[in-house]
């Protein structure tokens, strides 16, 4: 054995066990989603994350039990919340039973003169308390008299009213004594995890823990548990991707393997063709684990179809091997074309490598270390390998690609035509070419996306798209800006540009606003006396406001509520995740409800004092974020045009060649996006990259195709080279383009369609070997043939040929 | 159906049964309750003046309360109160709107189950909607067609603790009484006149 095999073997081996150690010893797989996610600099970026990644909304779980009768469905949710309520992975549940809200309805009536809203000295009036009387005796009348009644006696002003007419904005309809969505049809239930959102492992255990719950909580058969919440679509997320990813990977395996075994007849040349791409993927691993330091599952996932390309690496070799001659031989005539293939690649993967977006830039590095390290590995590795084991020769295919292309040249007008189709098409909807929503990259299916919806309007809970934020130097400050901002948002409840907010001053109100509403309540004896006027001539019996007389004058006498006083009440959780610390201050979240006129909104909190309240729209913001990471790797992926023009051009120095290679490809993706554009509603993030492994593929194609022409000497080998490539592609993303994940059928449907296009205009509009190379020849083939050997094109392929 | 349910009627029908038979060993035709609730389903439209006296421990005197009921199949009802105060409760499906003082407020019965409850007990009796009724309370009937009382129990532990039980009493296809019996003592009693042509 000479040198060089030698030193390649040890030096693949020392890579592959360098890479297999780091990868073990080191690499960290992580599931939080949030590497996909914008990452932040301004603002109300970093507040978007932040809520996605670990605010309370995250760590919300929407439960629904259905099916049954309704009152089964309340008894099961009261089980259901007594078997949640012990279990360490929940912090919080509630199904808005009087058992749930018991502890937060003692704190209310303990301290309502500081909670209720509005409360001044002005209420403890004589003339006040007689109105307040007056009307308590029409409650007594009316139909919601035999609710009220139990609270008058030590409540006439109807503080606790006030507060609970505030609270009853946000809270679910009841029935049977639980929360039920508006229809009945479902009984509600809200909990919050005790692991942060994104943490899809520990909701998955969470999600277990509810389902093992309800089996043992449920009151009957054919109740079902419905089960919503970003820590749920965390899991679910996970869960579904690692199904797709494995049952798909495994069906494209066997797909590719049973190819290129009814190719080459031969187990150890498929083991063979393998080895690059594994080795480029456990490299590419190693690369992303070293630079990042840890390596993001979905990463792994796409990386490895982005690094698929490689798997045909191995294929242009063996299937362009002629009889007698050894690997190395084939290397010397392909490695040249096989070159600029690997490094197009490469130079394609810069859109990704730069990217802000830290999931992309990782996705980067795996596919430009990968593609390298397996081209790498094709050419030194495998003659080393395969000097002692030949691999078999290849089985012929019954058809001739190089030969069926330059017969379809005369159809190469249908190709532009086609082209220029395509890239009206793009034009005219050219407004709506970008998908920039967020929940449209959400791998999870649209019914998932629906019943959170659903759930989200049964539950009342907030408007997840319109926020408005307070920012101040201090929690106690954050308080008094953001009751500030309630009284101007007030106003845009009464014109109805919203229906409500909630703030976390509602249930705990700044000590400003509890010390004035404090001072507000008089002292026994002024009280006493208003009283006594009050009353005067109405028939309440002597006394019957005596526990009314006793609770003023202690709540005039007990110090102010703090956030200690709402501890396991379920408020302090809701102030805690409408209240939140931020490096150097504190922000007041005030999620909004059915906000009609945004404008209106965002001009009234414009309003607010100190300019301190900022009105965020999150799609929106969401939206522009995604739409920003969009142009970085629209531009990124034009520099990589360029690099990858001024590649080809140092490989086939002529322009004309660079042109026949570049513009085939770039035709296969103008006439993809058009087609996906017709298919469906815009480009993403996720088809963007897809687009990024097209180019790539099609570049190989389009250099092979270039490579071989009549009278090259290699039509045939080129033809099954390619063949084969396009086939194992085609298995491999056909087989993605079933999943029922958004994103995973998306890169499958773009990569399928991308290189058959890519493929097909190689054939079309690729190769004219005659000056002047016309890109629209429509001489006959056969005239065109006869002058093969000594065009600039056939000189490029004897160049080539001869290397 | 449910076996719970299943149980739930079969134990009413017997007990029906049961009592049934005591009354027919007795003597005069006994009323069932599908039979009352078949008669009041014959009625589609009925206008009424009512009396209403409430009892309330916290007062020195009770209340008096006056005014007119309207009702039109299947959902609508309508209570006019004209005395001591003017207010005006309109009930159609699930909607429940208070007029008082010049303000108008709004509510789903959905939400507010003890009201639905309240508003039930009137409307779905006046609708002879079993179904309804069954939902909310456990109904009795005792008497006979031309002089019966229909007896309702709550079944919502919510509505029960405000409400021990609802006693509508009426002859034929008209109600005359309805008594509200609550837990603490308290108590209402609406007299019925009927004003239907």
């Amino acid at each position: 054995m000479k040198l060089y095999p030698r030193a390649a073997l040890l030096l693949w081996t020392a890579l592959v066990a360098g890479s297999a150690w780091w990868v073990g010893r080191h690499a960290h797989f992580s599931d939080e989603l949030t590497a996909f996610l914008p990452a932040s600099t301004g603002r109300a970026e970093r507040l978007l994350v932040e809520q996605v990644r670990a605010g309370a909304a995250a760590r919300t779980m929407l439960i629904a039990i259905e099916g049954g009768e309704p009152a089964e469905r309340a008894r099961t949710s009261r089980a259901l919340v007594r078997a949640l309520a012990e279990d360490p992975r929940f912090d919080y549940v509630n199904n808005g039973s009087a058992e749930s809200t018991h502890a937060a309805g003692n704190i209310v009536l303990a301290h309502r003169y500081l909670l209720s809203p509005g409360l001044d000295a002005s209420r403890f009036g004589e003339r006040s308390l007689r109105r307040a009387l007056e009307e308590d005796l029409e409650q007594l009348g009316s139909l919601a008299g035999l609710a009220f009644k139990s609270t008058l006696a030590y409540d006439p002003t109807g503080e606790l009213r006030r507060i609970a007419e505030a609270a009853a904005e946000t809270a679910p309809a009841r029935r049977h004594g639980v929360w039920f969505s508006g229809d009945g049809e479902r009984a509600l239930l809200i909990a919050q995890t005790a692991a942060s959102g994104t943490d899809a492992l520990s909701q998955q255990a969470a999600l277990d823990a509810a389902n093992g719950a309800f089996a043992r909580a449920a009151a009957a058969p054919g109740l079902r548990l419905v089960v919503s919440g970003p820590g749920v679509f965390a899991a679910r997320t996970r869960g579904a991707i690692e199904h797709d990813a494995r049952w798909l990977t495994g069906i494209a395996g066997a797909l590719v393997a049973l190819i290129l075994l009814l190719t080459y007849r031969s187990a150890l040349t498929v083991a063979l063709s393998a080895l690059p791409v594994l080795t480029g993927l456990l490299a590419g691993v190693a690369a992303v684990g070293v630079v990042f330091g840890s390596v993001h599952g979905i990463t792994l996932a796409f990386g490895a179809t982005l690094i698929g390309e490689a798997v045909d690496y191995p294929s242009y070799v063996f299937t362009q091997r002629r009889a007698g001659e050894t690997v190395i031989d084939v290397l010397r005539r392909v490695w040249p074309t096989l070159r600029l293939a690997v490094l197009t690649t490469v130079f394609g993967s810069l859109a990704l490598l730069f990217s802000s977006l830290q999931g992309l830039s990782q996705l980067g590095v795996l596919s430009m270390t990968g593609v390298l390290v397996a081209g790498l590995a094709t050419r030194w590795v495998l003659p080393a390998l395969s000097a002692r084991a030949a691999p078999a020769s290849p089985r012929a295919v019954p058809f001739d690609l190089v030969r069926a292309g330059t017969a379809l040249r005369r159809a190469g007008p249908i190709a532009w035509l086609v082209l220029a189709a395509a890239v009206a098409f793009i034009a005219l909807r050219h407004d709506r070419l970008w998908d920039d929503d967020l929940a449209h990259l959400s791998p999870l299916p649209r019914a998932a996306q629906d019943l959170d919806q659903r759930l989200r309007a049964d539950l009342r809970a907030p408007d997840v798209r319109y926020l408005v934020v307070v920012t101040a130097p201090s929690r106690e400050e954050a308080l008094e800006r953001s009751e500030d901002a309630a009284a101007t948002l007030e106003e845009g409840v009464r014109e109805g540009a919203l229906g409500g907010f909630d703030l976390a001053a509602r249930y705990l109100p700044s000590r400003r606003t509890q010390e004035l509403r404090r001072a507000a309540l008089p002292d026994a004896a002024t009280l006493r006396e208003a009283l006594a006027g009050a009353t005067r001539g109405l028939p309440f019996r002597p006394g019957a406001f005596a526990p009314f007389l006793h609770d003023v004058e202690a709540a005039r006498k007990a110090p102010l509520l703090s956030l200690e006083d709402l501890r396991s009440s379920g408020l302090d959780l809701k102030v805690q995740s409408l209240l939140v610390p931020r490096e150097g201050g504190w922000n007041a979240l005030m999620p909004l409800r059915e906000v009609r006129v945004p404008a209106r909104v965002r001009a009234l909190v414009r309003k607010a004092p100190y300019g301190s309240a900022a009105f965020l729209d999150l799609k929106a913001e969401s939206e522009r974020l995604v739409g920003g990471y969009r142009r970085q790797a629209l531009s990124l992926a034009g520099a990589g045009a360029v690099a990858i023009a001024a590649l080809l051009y140092a490989g086939l120095r002529r322009v004309r060649d660079v042109l026949r290679v570049m513009l085939p490809v770039y035709a296969a993706i103008a006439m993809t996006v058009a087609c996906l554009l017709a298919l469906g509603d815009g480009l993403s993030l996720f088809h963007l990259v897809s687009l990024l492994l097209v180019l790539g593929i099609g570049l190989n194609y389009a250099l092979f195709f270039n490579r071989a022409g009549p009278g090259s000497g290699n039509e045939r080998e080129t033809s099954l080279a390619l063949s084969v490539c396009f086939l194992t592609t085609f298995a491999a993303f056909g087989c993605l383009a079933t999943s029922r994940i958004p994103v995973l059928s998306a890169i499958g449907v773009t990569v399928t369609l991308g290189c058959a296009l890519s493929l097909a205009n190689a054939m079309l509009m690729g190769r004219a070997h005659r000056p002047p190379c016309a890109l629209m020849d429509r001489r006959p083939a056969l005239q065109r043939s006869a002058g093969a050997t000594d065009g600039p094109c056939a000189r490029f392929a004897n160049r080539t040929r001869s290397r | 159906m449910t076996s719970g349910r299943l149980l739930r009627s079969f134990a009413f029908a017997a007990a029906l049964f049961v009592a049934g038979a005591a009354h027919a060993a007795g003597q005069e035709a006994r009323l069932t309750f599908g039979q009352l609730m078949a008669t009041l389903a014959q009625v589609s439209t009925s206008h009424a003046r009512y009396r209403e006296v409430k009892h309330v421990s916290m007062l020195k005197e009770p209340l008096n309360l006056s005014g007119t009921l309207f009702y039109a199949r299947p959902d609508r009802m309508e209570k006019r109160q004209t005395r001591p105060f003017a207010e005006v409760i309109r009930v159609e499906g699930d909607r429940l709107t208070v007029e008082r003082d010049g303000r108008t407020r709004s509510v789903s019965l959905r939400g507010a189950p003890l009201v639905d409850a309240l508003v039930e007990s009137l409307r779905a009796t006046l609708a002879g909607d079993a179904a309804s009724l069954e939902s909310l309370y456990e109904p009795r009937v005792e008497g006979a067609p031309d002089r019966w009382t229909l007896l309702l129990t709550p079944r919502d532990p919510e509505v029960a603790a405000a409400v021990r039980s609802i006693a509508v009493a009426g002859s034929g296809a008209r109600l005359a009484r309805i008594e509200i019996v609550e837990p603490g003592g308290d108590s209402s009693v609406m007299t019925i006149e009927d004003e239907s042509p």
